[in-house]
């Protein structure tokens, strides 16, 4: 179940528009998402509500490449070695899920759901309140963050 | 069933007496064009025919009746009357003429109105059209042909819902809806009447009353609300008009508002498709950083190194049922099957077996030296120009906005300053509006507090989950079952019809627009939702030019009409006011080819270009009406050399239906 902190939905509500170029909730989840993964910040969700089961169609093609950057960021996280073949194993096992349609555990959902809320506190600690539109945000992760990301 | 507006009558009113027949023909389209100088009545004639048309009339308040009564220096009509004739042709040919009348009583704010359902018969006390024509002349359906204020672009824009709310008026949507309604309400009623003495029963019925008051006090707050964004609107509508007015009256202003306009249009929406570029583009995450792909590459190479994902457990599975000795020929005895089973969890399934190979292949295809970080960095490069490009069209605007108001005289600043203001209004009542109607989860702790709740619609949520609690309680968990079926059934059936017609839609309008837009155009509905989304090759864009947003706007009311299988006049206010003059021709030119009658008012700054385009589309039927007042004297001179054929004159007003006279006579701002 993909959760969101209700104060992260409350904070991007405004960028979240029919027209684009973010259109649905799960959109706003992504970007927090690659914030918090590739800053390594997870925080747990403490006040969540679910807002979608499963992965929304338009993200179907990229559930093996954020499982990959979840099993890559979790590797990195927890100090193993990425060559490791038994932590490597136990890692696989614990974050793909060949039963679920999302590809990846419920676990490994929670554990997504944290790395979202931690890109959504580190966003938010430059952005206090939200860009006007999600055009100007993007332009925003662009210059704020996306230098930032997967530097380790 | 084909409508036409024959006649338009009035005395008394806030434009000048008069009596216009409108042209229409068995076949073939009319064009007809009515120009009056502003402050002549345009609005009150529109809204009277809206009103008349609907009956909405009746239900208007002693203020706003008031509102339309003629003032003579100072002193305002005691009575007044509207006459609204139109034409209705069914499929057997047969033409019933339908005459709805609205008597005003000025002073005690008062209207008495009658229906002559056929001519030669008499006039019958209030809102009585024929049956067939009913449901498609409500206050909805009525706004669908009649084009007035930011109509065109209000079906466009994406903070509006006028699309849905058309298709909903003219199919029935809404009836349903009502229904489900109806069905809620009966099953509440039940249930509040159950007598089961429990305490939780009752304290839950006694939360069920809390959220009853705070459902009533949200409703009435979001009522407020859209009522006063409707006054807000016209205001600001009427400020548009009056800025519109004072800018015409600065030279070369008209020209350059309209190309600031059109710059600002063209910039928006260019930012609009690359924003979506981009962002397709960023949700390939594997273009975040080349840091990251050289990692992810040398996971891949660890992958490969460990033989990873290696063997399948399904392989030492199905190697064990088959009992067919191992691969290497040797027979399985007891302990290697033992063996085996100790270590055929460290193997994984066949399915993560599949993940792991298609991670390994998004991270080849990555790094396959076509960069798609250094893409993804480009494309950003490219929105941050787009961005400054749009801002720098916004500031235009603002230095020209302040440049006019400097150039106006006081009442023009006024009107300025006033517009400003009542923007910022509107800006907070929709955000005030939007929070009040907003559809979001409600969680056990939110049921069991009300007060805290800000949107009608989650108290409403919030009565149904509680009214369905209680029925389970007391021993009603049947009915909460059929209760609940009944309304999905309603609700699906609604939701599927809605879909289908919103397809249905989308797929007339687009053919209508590819036989309207003049070829190699790339613009189409990509969808019809809440409103009518353009775009072009499945990227989304907010608007077209002028011309276009018009023509889509156009070709979507007739798609709707045509699938109802009726056939109306196009009513417009200000028809190419937002169009640039290269493209009013072609646009004029095409008009004939989208209805039957065409009833556009126009305005002086309009004509250059539309009039050539109209001119050439086939029948127009040209009408200027004006007051008898000492600022028309030009016109008053000229119109005693028309013939009385084509003239109607009353004690306030001209009517002309000279062809000559209208393009020699230009009405609008400028006769002020």
């Amino acid at each position: 179940m993909f959760k969101l902190d209700k104060n992260a939905v409350k904070w991007g509500e405004g960028l979240i528009n029919k027209n684009g170029p973010m259109v649905i909730e799960f959109d706003l989840y992504y970007i927090f998402l690659i914030v918090g993964l590739g800053l390594k910040q997870s925080q747990p969700v403490q006040n969540g509500s679910v807002f979608t089961k499963n992965y929304p169609k338009a993200y179907e093609a990229l559930r093996h490449k954020i499982a990959a950057l979840l099993l890559y960021t979790d590797l990195k996280a927890s100090g193993f070695e990425v060559n490791n073949k038994a932590n490597v194993k136990s890692a696989i096992s614990e974050t793909l899920s060949s039963s679920s349609y999302n590809f990846i555990s419920d676990d490994a959902i929670e554990k997504l759901n944290g790395y979202a809320n931690g890109g959504y506190h580190a966003i938010k600690d430059v952005l206090h309140s939200a860009p006007p539109n999600a055009s100007i945000f993007l332009n925003i992760i662009n210059d704020e963050f996306l230098p930032e990301l997967f530097n380790f | 069933m084909k409508v036409s507006i024959k006649q338009i009558e009035a005395n008394g009113l806030r434009c000048p007496d008069t009596l216009i027949s409108f042209k229409n023909k068995p076949t073939g389209p009319v064009i007809n064009l009515l120009q009056m100088p502003n402050g002549t009545g345009k609005t009150t004639i529109i809204e009277l025919l809206q009103g008349a048309l609907t009956g909405d009339v009746i239900n208007w308040s002693p203020a706003k009746i008031k509102s339309y009564a003629r003032k003579t220096e100072g002193d305002l009509a005691i009575e007044g009357l509207f006459k609204l004739t139109i034409s209705i042709e069914r499929n057997d040919n047969h033409v019933q003429i339908v005459v709805f009348q609205i008597d005003f009583d000025f002073h005690h704010g008062k209207v008495d109105f009658f229906t002559t359902p056929n001519k030669g018969a008499g006039m019958e006390d209030g809102w009585t059209p024929p049956k067939d024509l009913r449901q498609y002349i409500t206050k909805s359906c009525v706004e669908v042909f009649v084009f007035k204020g930011d109509k065109v672009k209000d079906i466009i824009s994406s903070n509006k819902e006028d699309a849905e709310v058309t298709i909903k008026a003219f199919f029935g949507i809404d009836s349903i809806e009502g229904f489900v309604g109806v069905v809620k309400d009966n099953f509440r009623n039940r249930v509040s009447k159950t007598t089961v003495n429990d305490r939780n029963v009752k304290s839950e019925k006694a939360l069920l009353k809390r959220w009853d008051d705070r459902c009533a006090l949200l409703k009435v707050k979001y009522e407020e609300f859209t009522k006063k964004l409707e006054d807000y609107v016209k205001e600001e509508k009427e400020l548009k008009d009056n800025w519109g007015d004072v800018i015409s009256k600065q030279k070369g202003a008209n020209d350059r508002q309209i190309e600031i306009k059109s710059k600002i249009e063209g910039a928006k929406n260019e930012l609009s498709r690359h924003s979506s570029l981009v962002f397709e583009q960023l949700k390939n995450p594997f273009s975040l950083s080349n840091n990251l792909i050289s990692g992810l590459v040398t996971m891949k190479d660890s992958l490969d190194r460990m033989k990873l994902p290696g063997a399948s457990r399904t392989f030492f599975d199905e190697l064990i049922a088959e009992d067919n000795g191992c691969i290497c020929g040797r027979e399985l005895d007891g302990d290697s099957i033992k063996k085996i089973e100790e270590n055929i969890d460290s193997y994984l399934s066949s399915n993560e077996i599949n993940i792991i190979n298609d991670i390994k292949r998004g991270i080849s295809e990555a790094n396959d030296g076509s960069s798609i970080v250094d893409e993804l960095r480009s494309m950003f490069d490219e929105l941050n120009i787009l961005h400054e490009r749009h801002e720098d069209a916004l500031n235009e605007k603002s230095v020209f906005d302040q440049n006019a108001k400097r150039n106006a005289d006081k009442d023009g600043s006024d009107v300025f300053d006033k517009l400003t203001k009542i923007t910022e209004k509107i800006v907070k009542a929709r955000t005030a509006e939007r929070s009040l109607s907003k559809n979001s989860s409600l969680s056990d702790d939110d049921l069991k507090r009300p007060e805290k709740c800000n949107s009608y619609i989650v108290a409403e949520k919030a009565q149904d989950k509680l009214t369905e609690k209680i029925g389970g309680m007391s021993d009603m968990l049947k009915d909460v079952q059929a209760n609940q079926i009944l309304q999905k059934v309603i609700t699906t059936a609604k939701d599927k019809a809605l879909i289908h017609l919103k397809e249905h839609l989308t797929k007339l309008t687009n053919q209508k627009l590819k036989e309207t837009l003049p070829s190699g155009s790339q613009i189409k509905v990509l969808e019809i939702d809440k409103f009518v989304q353009l775009g072009w090759n499945n990227i989304k864009q907010n608007e077209g030019s002028g011309a276009q947003n018009i023509i889509v706007a156009y070709s979507f009311a007739r798609s709707v009409l045509e699938e109802a299988s009726i056939e109306f006049p196009l009513i417009v206010d200000h028809p190419v006011a937002q169009v640039d003059i290269a493209n009013r021709e072609s646009l004029g030119s095409t008009l004939a080819s989208m209805m039957h009658q065409f009833i556009g008012f126009l305005i002086d700054t309009e004509r250059p270009g539309f009039l050539e385009g109209v001119n050439s589309s086939g029948d127009v039927h040209y009408i200027s009406l004006f007051s008898n007042i000492k600022g028309n004297a030009s016109f008053i001179d000229s119109i005693k050399k028309i013939n009385n054929d084509e003239t109607y004159i009353t004690d306030n007003g001209y009517l002309c239906y000279n062809k000559d006279f209208f393009i020699e006579n230009s009405m609008g701002a400028s006769n002020v």
